[in-house]
Protein backbone atom coordinates (compact mmCIF):
# COMPACT_ATOMS: atom_id res chain seq x y z
CA UNK A 1 0.00 0.00 0.00
CA UNK A 2 1.07 3.57 -0.50
CA UNK A 3 2.18 5.63 2.46
CA UNK A 4 0.14 8.61 3.55
CA UNK A 5 1.21 12.24 3.25
CA UNK A 6 1.80 12.74 6.96
CA UNK A 7 4.18 9.86 7.33
CA UNK A 8 6.18 11.00 4.32
CA UNK A 9 6.27 14.53 5.65
CA UNK A 10 7.61 13.39 9.04
CA UNK A 11 10.10 11.12 7.33
CA UNK A 12 11.40 13.75 4.95
CA UNK A 13 11.27 16.63 7.44
CA UNK A 14 11.66 14.96 10.81
CA UNK A 15 11.00 17.30 13.73
CA UNK A 16 13.27 17.53 16.75
CA UNK A 17 16.18 15.46 15.54
CA UNK A 18 19.16 15.75 17.83
CA UNK A 19 20.45 15.18 21.32
CA UNK A 20 20.12 16.72 24.75
CA UNK A 21 22.72 16.55 27.52
CA UNK A 22 22.33 13.05 28.93
CA UNK A 23 23.94 14.02 32.20
CA UNK A 24 21.64 16.93 32.98
CA UNK A 25 19.39 16.19 35.97
CA UNK A 26 16.43 17.57 34.01
CA UNK A 27 16.95 15.35 30.98
CA UNK A 28 15.50 11.89 30.67
CA UNK A 29 16.89 9.53 28.03
CA UNK A 30 15.13 6.50 26.64
CA UNK A 31 16.90 4.07 24.34
CA UNK A 32 14.77 1.28 22.91
CA UNK A 33 15.02 -1.15 20.06
CA UNK A 34 13.12 -3.70 18.04
CA UNK A 35 15.03 -6.93 17.58
CA UNK A 36 12.72 -7.94 14.70
CA UNK A 37 14.26 -5.28 12.51
CA UNK A 38 17.34 -4.14 14.45
CA UNK A 39 16.05 -0.57 14.66
CA UNK A 40 17.28 1.61 17.51
CA UNK A 41 15.58 4.72 18.82
CA UNK A 42 16.80 7.32 21.31
CA UNK A 43 14.31 9.82 22.68
CA UNK A 44 15.18 12.53 25.19
CA UNK A 45 13.06 14.96 27.16
CA UNK A 46 13.96 18.15 29.01
CA UNK A 47 11.64 19.26 31.80
CA UNK A 48 11.31 22.56 33.65
CA UNK A 49 10.78 22.97 37.40
CA UNK A 50 7.05 22.28 36.99
CA UNK A 51 7.67 18.96 35.24
CA UNK A 52 6.57 20.30 31.92
CA UNK A 53 8.39 18.92 28.92
CA UNK A 54 10.00 21.97 27.38
CA UNK A 55 12.07 20.14 24.78
CA UNK A 56 12.25 16.73 23.19
CA UNK A 57 14.79 15.30 20.79
CA UNK A 58 15.20 11.99 19.06
CA UNK A 59 17.58 9.98 16.97
CA UNK A 60 16.24 6.95 15.20
CA UNK A 61 18.19 4.48 13.14
CA UNK A 62 15.53 2.57 11.36
CA UNK A 63 12.89 2.60 8.70
CA UNK A 64 10.83 5.59 7.60
CA UNK A 65 7.90 4.61 9.80
CA UNK A 66 10.11 4.42 12.88
CA UNK A 67 11.56 7.84 12.10
CA UNK A 68 8.11 9.33 11.46
CA UNK A 69 6.70 7.75 14.64
CA UNK A 70 9.43 9.16 16.86
CA UNK A 71 9.26 12.53 15.13
CA UNK A 72 5.53 12.73 15.79
CA UNK A 73 5.97 11.54 19.39
CA UNK A 74 8.44 14.34 20.19
CA UNK A 75 6.11 16.86 18.60
CA UNK A 76 3.21 15.69 20.71
CA UNK A 77 4.90 15.55 24.08
CA UNK A 78 6.63 18.91 23.79
CA UNK A 79 4.92 21.46 26.04
CA UNK A 80 2.99 18.82 27.96
CA UNK A 81 3.28 17.87 31.61
CA UNK A 82 5.10 14.60 32.27
CA UNK A 83 2.04 12.61 33.28
CA UNK A 84 0.16 13.71 30.20
CA UNK A 85 3.06 12.54 28.05
CA UNK A 86 2.68 9.12 29.65
CA UNK A 87 -0.80 8.93 28.17
CA UNK A 88 0.58 8.90 24.65
CA UNK A 89 -0.58 5.70 23.02
CA UNK A 90 0.94 3.97 20.06
CA UNK A 91 -2.54 3.68 18.56
CA UNK A 92 -2.68 7.49 18.38
CA UNK A 93 0.47 7.42 16.28
CA UNK A 94 -0.91 4.64 14.08
CA UNK A 95 -4.03 6.68 13.47
CA UNK A 96 -2.30 9.99 12.82
CA UNK A 97 0.29 8.55 10.44
CA UNK A 98 -2.05 5.91 8.98
CA UNK A 99 0.62 3.26 9.54
CA UNK A 100 0.08 -0.04 7.74
CA UNK A 101 -0.28 -3.11 10.00
CA UNK A 102 3.28 -4.33 9.39
CA UNK A 103 4.58 -1.01 10.73
CA UNK A 104 2.60 -0.88 13.94
CA UNK A 105 5.63 -2.04 15.91
CA UNK A 106 7.32 1.25 14.94
CA UNK A 107 4.67 3.17 16.83
CA UNK A 108 5.05 0.81 19.80
CA UNK A 109 8.75 1.60 19.74
CA UNK A 110 8.03 5.34 19.91
CA UNK A 111 5.65 4.87 22.84
CA UNK A 112 8.21 2.70 24.62
CA UNK A 113 10.87 5.36 24.02
CA UNK A 114 8.73 8.08 25.62
CA UNK A 115 8.07 5.83 28.62
CA UNK A 116 11.72 4.90 28.93
CA UNK A 117 12.76 8.58 28.85
CA UNK A 118 10.27 9.44 31.58
CA UNK A 119 11.34 6.43 33.64
CA UNK A 120 14.97 7.49 33.29
CA UNK A 121 14.15 10.99 34.49
CA UNK A 122 12.25 9.64 37.48
CA UNK A 123 15.08 7.27 38.32
CA UNK A 124 17.45 10.24 38.32
CA UNK A 125 15.09 12.08 40.67
CA UNK A 126 14.79 9.10 42.99
CA UNK A 127 18.55 8.82 43.08
CA UNK A 128 18.92 12.46 44.13
CA UNK A 129 15.86 12.43 46.33
CA UNK A 130 17.31 9.69 48.49
CA UNK A 131 20.11 11.97 49.63
CA UNK A 132 18.39 15.37 49.54
CA UNK A 133 14.60 15.47 49.71
CA UNK A 134 13.06 12.00 50.05
CA UNK A 135 9.51 13.33 49.66
CA UNK A 136 10.40 14.93 46.31
CA UNK A 137 11.12 11.48 44.98
CA UNK A 138 7.67 10.20 45.80
CA UNK A 139 5.84 13.28 44.57
CA UNK A 140 7.75 13.10 41.31
CA UNK A 141 5.74 9.99 40.42
CA UNK B 1 0.08 -44.97 5.25
CA UNK B 2 2.73 -42.29 4.90
CA UNK B 3 2.38 -41.06 8.50
CA UNK B 4 2.87 -44.60 9.69
CA UNK B 5 6.12 -44.62 7.81
CA UNK B 6 7.10 -41.35 9.46
CA UNK B 7 6.35 -42.80 12.85
CA UNK B 8 8.42 -45.85 12.09
CA UNK B 9 11.32 -43.62 11.13
CA UNK B 10 11.03 -41.67 14.33
CA UNK B 11 11.06 -44.85 16.33
CA UNK B 12 14.27 -45.80 14.57
CA UNK B 13 12.63 -48.67 12.72
CA UNK B 14 14.11 -49.51 9.31
CA UNK B 15 12.14 -47.50 6.78
CA UNK B 16 10.33 -49.29 4.04
CA UNK B 17 8.39 -47.81 1.18
CA UNK B 18 4.69 -48.33 1.72
CA UNK B 19 4.18 -48.74 -2.01
CA UNK B 20 6.95 -51.13 -3.07
CA UNK B 21 8.30 -52.25 0.32
CA UNK B 22 11.80 -51.28 -0.82
CA UNK B 23 14.24 -49.71 1.69
CA UNK B 24 14.16 -45.92 1.97
CA UNK B 25 17.20 -43.75 2.68
CA UNK B 26 15.18 -40.57 2.93
CA UNK B 27 11.82 -40.36 4.71
CA UNK B 28 10.54 -38.27 1.79
CA UNK B 29 10.97 -40.45 -1.26
CA UNK B 30 11.57 -43.99 -2.40
CA UNK B 31 14.52 -44.41 -4.72
CA UNK B 32 13.09 -47.57 -6.22
CA UNK B 33 9.47 -46.78 -7.12
CA UNK B 34 9.79 -42.99 -6.76
CA UNK B 35 6.91 -42.68 -4.34
CA UNK B 36 6.78 -39.45 -2.37
CA UNK B 37 5.87 -39.03 1.29
CA UNK B 38 4.76 -35.85 3.05
CA UNK B 39 7.15 -34.38 5.61
CA UNK B 40 4.50 -34.17 8.33
CA UNK B 41 6.03 -33.89 11.76
CA UNK B 42 9.61 -33.95 10.53
CA UNK B 43 11.84 -31.13 11.70
CA UNK B 44 14.42 -29.39 9.50
CA UNK B 45 17.22 -31.68 10.61
CA UNK B 46 15.19 -34.83 10.04
CA UNK B 47 14.36 -33.76 6.49
CA UNK B 48 18.06 -34.13 5.69
CA UNK B 49 18.69 -37.06 7.99
CA UNK B 50 20.93 -34.95 10.21
CA UNK B 51 21.26 -35.02 13.98
CA UNK B 52 19.73 -31.94 15.64
CA UNK B 53 22.96 -30.29 16.75
CA UNK B 54 24.41 -26.83 16.32
CA UNK B 55 27.67 -27.99 14.79
CA UNK B 56 26.73 -29.29 11.41
CA UNK B 57 29.15 -29.78 8.55
CA UNK B 58 28.19 -27.18 5.92
CA UNK B 59 29.45 -29.42 3.12
CA UNK B 60 27.39 -32.34 4.38
CA UNK B 61 24.29 -30.16 4.73
CA UNK B 62 24.77 -28.93 1.17
CA UNK B 63 25.24 -32.48 -0.10
CA UNK B 64 22.11 -33.75 1.70
CA UNK B 65 20.13 -30.76 0.51
CA UNK B 66 21.01 -31.42 -3.12
CA UNK B 67 20.48 -35.15 -2.77
CA UNK B 68 17.05 -34.95 -1.12
CA UNK B 69 15.94 -32.05 -3.32
CA UNK B 70 16.76 -34.09 -6.38
CA UNK B 71 14.83 -37.02 -4.95
CA UNK B 72 11.63 -35.01 -4.55
CA UNK B 73 12.12 -32.81 -7.62
CA UNK B 74 9.04 -32.41 -9.88
CA UNK B 75 11.08 -33.45 -12.93
CA UNK B 76 11.96 -36.71 -11.26
CA UNK B 77 8.32 -37.32 -10.37
CA UNK B 78 6.63 -36.07 -13.49
CA UNK B 79 4.09 -38.87 -13.42
CA UNK B 80 3.41 -38.68 -9.72
CA UNK B 81 2.02 -36.12 -7.33
CA UNK B 82 3.46 -32.84 -8.57
CA UNK B 83 1.81 -30.70 -5.89
CA UNK B 84 3.39 -32.78 -3.11
CA UNK B 85 6.68 -32.60 -4.96
CA UNK B 86 6.48 -28.81 -5.12
CA UNK B 87 5.45 -28.59 -1.50
CA UNK B 88 8.35 -30.75 -0.37
CA UNK B 89 10.80 -28.76 -2.46
CA UNK B 90 9.64 -25.56 -0.79
CA UNK B 91 10.00 -27.16 2.65
CA UNK B 92 13.51 -28.32 1.82
CA UNK B 93 14.50 -24.86 0.62
CA UNK B 94 13.24 -23.29 3.81
CA UNK B 95 14.92 -25.92 6.00
CA UNK B 96 18.20 -25.43 4.17
CA UNK B 97 17.98 -21.64 4.48
CA UNK B 98 17.53 -21.93 8.25
CA UNK B 99 20.13 -24.62 8.89
CA UNK B 100 22.80 -23.02 6.71
CA UNK B 101 22.65 -19.78 8.71
CA UNK B 102 24.47 -19.86 12.08
CA UNK B 103 22.04 -17.44 13.73
CA UNK B 104 18.83 -18.93 12.30
CA UNK B 105 20.09 -22.43 13.14
CA UNK B 106 20.55 -21.46 16.81
CA UNK B 107 17.10 -19.85 16.80
CA UNK B 108 15.64 -23.03 15.37
CA UNK B 109 17.33 -25.26 17.97
CA UNK B 110 15.80 -23.05 20.64
CA UNK B 111 12.43 -23.42 18.94
CA UNK B 112 12.78 -27.23 18.96
CA UNK B 113 13.42 -27.15 22.69
CA UNK B 114 10.15 -25.27 23.08
CA UNK B 115 9.29 -22.54 25.54
CA UNK B 116 9.70 -18.85 24.89
CA UNK B 117 11.32 -17.81 21.63
CA UNK B 118 13.84 -15.00 21.37
CA UNK B 119 11.23 -12.91 19.56
CA UNK B 120 8.72 -13.28 22.37
CA UNK B 121 11.35 -12.65 24.98
CA UNK B 122 12.65 -9.43 23.37
CA UNK B 123 15.20 -9.02 26.17
CA UNK B 124 18.33 -7.13 25.26
CA UNK B 125 20.92 -5.77 27.67
CA UNK B 126 20.64 -1.94 27.74
CA UNK B 127 24.33 -1.63 26.89
CA UNK B 128 23.76 -3.50 23.63
CA UNK B 129 21.25 -0.85 22.58
CA UNK B 130 23.41 2.07 23.62
CA UNK B 131 26.48 0.59 21.91
CA UNK B 132 24.46 -0.01 18.73
CA UNK B 133 23.15 3.55 18.88
CA UNK B 134 26.56 5.07 19.53
CA UNK B 135 28.26 3.10 16.77
CA UNK B 136 25.57 4.08 14.30
CA UNK B 137 25.87 7.72 15.28
CA UNK B 138 29.62 7.57 14.85
CA UNK B 139 29.36 5.76 11.53
CA UNK B 140 26.93 8.40 10.29
CA UNK B 141 29.22 11.21 11.45
CA UNK B 142 32.27 9.60 9.86
CA UNK B 143 30.38 9.18 6.62
CA UNK B 144 29.13 12.78 6.62
CA UNK B 145 32.64 14.01 7.33
CA UNK B 146 34.08 11.72 4.67
CA UNK B 147 36.45 10.30 7.28
CA UNK B 148 37.42 6.97 5.74
CA UNK B 149 39.77 6.00 8.58
CA UNK B 150 37.12 6.55 11.25
CA UNK B 151 34.59 4.67 9.16
CA UNK B 152 37.00 1.77 8.81
CA UNK B 153 37.73 1.61 12.53
CA UNK B 154 34.02 1.75 13.49
CA UNK B 155 33.34 -0.93 10.93
CA UNK B 156 36.00 -3.15 12.48
CA UNK B 157 34.49 -2.48 15.90
CA UNK B 158 31.03 -3.44 14.67
CA UNK B 159 32.33 -6.64 13.10
CA UNK B 160 34.18 -7.54 16.31
CA UNK B 161 31.00 -7.11 18.38
CA UNK B 162 29.10 -9.25 15.86
CA UNK B 163 31.71 -12.02 15.93
CA UNK B 164 31.80 -12.00 19.72
CA UNK B 165 28.03 -12.33 19.95
CA UNK B 166 28.00 -15.07 17.33
CA UNK B 167 30.60 -17.00 19.37
CA UNK B 168 28.36 -16.70 22.44
CA UNK B 169 25.39 -17.93 20.43
CA UNK B 170 27.37 -20.93 19.16
CA UNK B 171 28.56 -21.79 22.66
CA UNK B 172 25.03 -21.63 24.10
CA UNK B 173 23.35 -23.34 21.15
CA UNK B 174 25.71 -26.31 21.57
CA UNK B 175 24.35 -26.73 25.09
CA UNK B 176 20.73 -26.98 23.96
CA UNK B 177 18.35 -28.04 25.44
CA UNK B 178 20.38 -26.81 28.42
CA UNK B 179 18.69 -25.25 31.43
CA UNK B 180 16.36 -22.26 31.55
CA UNK B 181 19.28 -19.97 32.39
CA UNK B 182 21.28 -20.93 29.32
CA UNK B 183 18.16 -20.67 27.17
CA UNK B 184 17.51 -17.18 28.52
CA UNK B 185 21.10 -16.23 27.71
CA UNK B 186 20.71 -17.63 24.20
CA UNK B 187 17.52 -15.62 23.66
CA UNK B 188 19.27 -12.45 24.78
CA UNK B 189 22.25 -13.12 22.52
CA UNK B 190 19.96 -13.87 19.56
CA UNK B 191 18.13 -10.60 20.09
CA UNK B 192 21.39 -8.69 20.51
CA UNK B 193 22.87 -9.96 17.28
CA UNK B 194 19.94 -8.52 15.29
CA UNK B 195 21.22 -5.06 16.16
CA UNK B 196 24.78 -5.98 15.20
CA UNK B 197 23.59 -7.47 11.92
CA UNK B 198 21.66 -4.32 11.11
CA UNK B 199 24.71 -2.25 11.97
CA UNK B 200 26.85 -4.23 9.54
CA UNK B 201 24.38 -3.66 6.72
CA UNK B 202 24.88 0.10 7.23
CA UNK B 203 28.57 -0.12 6.47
Amino acid sequence: MAYGEKIIDHYQNPRNVGSLDRNSPNVGTGIVGAPECGDVMKLQILVDEHDNIVDAKFKTFGCGSAIASSSLATEWIKGRPLDEALELKNTDIVKELALPPVKIHCSVLAEDAVRAAIADLKAKRTGRGASATPEAATTAK
Amino acid sequence: MAPTETERQRQGAPAKCAACAGPMDSPLFCDHCRSLYPADGLNHFELFGLAPTYDIDPALLRQKYLQVSRGVHPDYHSTGDSSLSLHLSAQLNEAHRVLADPVLRAEYLLELVGGKSAKEDKSVPPEVLSTALLLREEIQEARTAGDAAALESRGAQARAVYERTLATIAELARQMPGDERSRARLRTALNSIKYHQKLLTEL
